[in-house]
């Protein structure tokens, strides 16, 4: 465990470090997997499905946000229809349009899930989507799985009817087009796997959300048996081509996946670490801000009526566990559970090390809400140097920091 | 000599300005009821064309049954229902497009007004001359 504790600060250091880096190298890995799942399926288009086009696209793709990769790659599986046929590419473009018009209105930012979704399905666990997005998004994001599920069923259905599918009457692209309808939209694997994705993500979802120990691990358990049990009933309601076998192991391996996500992720969010960069008269500013783990438990108030001693205490807990009695290991008694509150000090070493809290459980909505939080909070320094109420600022050495130089001569920014 | 205090305060209203900026202009450019009015208009329009895309979609699958509506002198009842379906899908959209805006006017008005009580607590630190250069 302390191994595993150990790769997770060092995976935290990493990313701190190297952030920019890294979003830029998946990004450019992710797209390019997609565009190569593509062309290997579609890729009707020769000029299109090169190395070195893949390679362009990717890289342009590797410096943009997911929802204008989404947009890109949905470009690319466009043209190379169009190379086929044009009721099938008529289809698609009105499913993506669709998707464009009406998801991404509300614009929630979850459009990597629209992209994992097929690539996923290649290798055999699209299941550990609805369980990371239960995990690590909103139910929102039950709407980004599902276009990732009917691209999935496009990619499927168009190479295995590419015959049928080219047209050059009138009569035969009215054919083509309901074939390529019945064979996206009527797909009964599909709708199944919608349905099932869809409940997967809600119960995860509610899961995750109560305050119950070990919510998360508890909530992608409950969230794969929901699945499989879907997939099972579907499988012998409707005719669908899913192999239960595979999806059994394919749930089980997805599960041990989240496990791996339940522990990098609960608590933690690499991704809000930010650096900044500002000015004032004598200086300027390059800092690197860590969040800290919030916690906003509700206030709750213990009145115990025992002993005759009738006597009221309040306080508010550091730790969900530790709103359990049953989970708390020092709760023997009534009397030792309440008055063996950990103090500052003994939450433990990362806090002194990192900058987090880890008895905190619970992040606010959003940075932004901590962020409204903390300012209105007195700012009136805790003798703690660099740290707020939220975030530790790295001011130091290499990462983040405040260069002296840099604000005499104007130059030396990093 | 560093301030640590004005450190703190500034990374904050750094952050909010990278990373809420835009949406808090609209909720200081915008009055409220505006604000929600012109992202409908959006709606309207965006659900519009989607409507009129899955009709067509639905209108091939169905063109056969679709004719034969339209040539037997049932069209009005066909518009009806092409008509209520479109009113039902508008209002949805546009039901969901309110809730979301709305909430995302106020977040943003909250947001912001914090950050300005934290513009004005820099400014206090600079002893209220106004010379903050941020």
């Amino acid at each position: 465990m302390r191994t595993l504790l150990e790769i997770r600060e060092y995976m935290k250091g990493f990313w701190s470090r190297y952030s920019q880096a890294v979003t830029i190298g998946v990004k450019f890995l992710i797209t390019l997997l997609a565009l190569n799942l593509i062309n290997s399926r579609i890729g009707y288009n020769e000029q299109l499905a090169g190395i070195l086009p893949t390679l362009l696209i990717s890289l342009l793709c590797s410096l943009i946000p997911y929802g204008a990769i989404c947009g890109i790659l949905a470009v690319v599986i466009l043209v190379h229809l169009w190379s086929l046929s044009m009721p099938v590419f008529a289809v698609a473009a009105i499913i993506f349009l669709l998707m464009f018009l009406l998801y991404f209105r509300f614009s929630p930012g979850d459009g990597i899930l629209i992209i994992l979704t097929p690539l996923l399905s290649v290798i055999g666990i699209p299941y550990v989507i609805p369980i990371a997005a239960g995990l690590l998004y909103t139910p929102a994001s039950i709407i980004s799985v599902i276009f990732g599920i009917i691209i999935q069923s496009i990619l499927t259905f168009v190479p295995a009817n590419e015959t049928q599918l080219t047209a050059s009457t009138a009569d035969e692209i009215v054919t083509a087009l309901k074939l390529a309808m019945d064979g996206i939209f009527r797909n009964s694997t599909m709708i199944v796997l919608i349905f099932a994705f869809a409940c997967t993500i809600a119960v995860v979802y509610v899961i995750r959300r109560l305050r119950i120990a070990n919510a998360w691990i508890i909530g992608s358990g409950a969230g794969s048996v929901v699945c499989l049990i879907i997939l099972i009933i579907g499988g012998i309601g409707y005719d669908t081509n899913l192999n239960i076998a595979a999806a059994f192991l394919g749930i089980a391996v997805s599960f041990l996946i989240s496990l791996v996500l339940t522990f990098f992720f609960f608590n933690l969010d690499y991704t809000r670490i930010e650096s900044l960069q500002f000015e004032d008269d004598d200086y300027y500013y390059y800092v690197k801000a860590v969040p800290k783990v919030s916690v906003k438990t509700p206030k709750r108030t213990v009145k115990t009526i025992s002993h005759g001693r009738g006597y009221e205490t309040g306080y508010e807990p550091e730790n969900r566990y530790r709103n359990s009695r049953d989970s708390y290991d020092g709760a023997e008694d009534r009397d030792s559970y309440y008055e063996d509150i950990p103090s500052d000090e003994d939450r433990g070493y990362a806090e002194s090390q990192t900058g987090y809290m880890p008895g905190d459980t619970e992040y606010s909505d959003s940075l932004s809400d901590r962020l409204s939080d903390s300012m209105s909070d007195d700012l009136s320094g805790d003798g703690t140097g660099y740290e707020d109420n939220n975030r530790t600022m790295d001011l130091s050495g290499e990462d983040g920091f405040i260069d002296d130089r840099a604000g005499r001569s104007g130059q030396n920014r990093r | 000599m560093l301030n640590e205090k004005k450190i703190r305060l500034m990374t904050k209203l750094a952050l909010y300005e990278k990373n809420e900026g835009k949406e808090s202009s609209k909720a200081r450019n915008w009055f409220r009821a505006d604000y929600i009015s012109r992202e409908m208009l959006v709606s309207f329009i965006c659900a519009t064309i989607a409507f009129v895309l899955i009709f067509f979609l639905y209108a091939v699958y169905n063109l056969e049954p679709l004719l034969t509506a339209i040539y037997s002198r049932d069209i009005f009842s066909f518009v009806r229902r092409f008509l209520f379906a479109y009113i039902l899908f508008l209002a949805a959209f546009l039901l969901i497009t309110g809730l979301v805006y709305s909430y995302r006017f106020n977040r943003a008005r909250r947001r912001l007004r914090a950050y300005y009580r934290g513009l004005r607590k820099l400014s206090q630190m600079y002893g209220d001359d106004g010379s903050e250069n941020k």
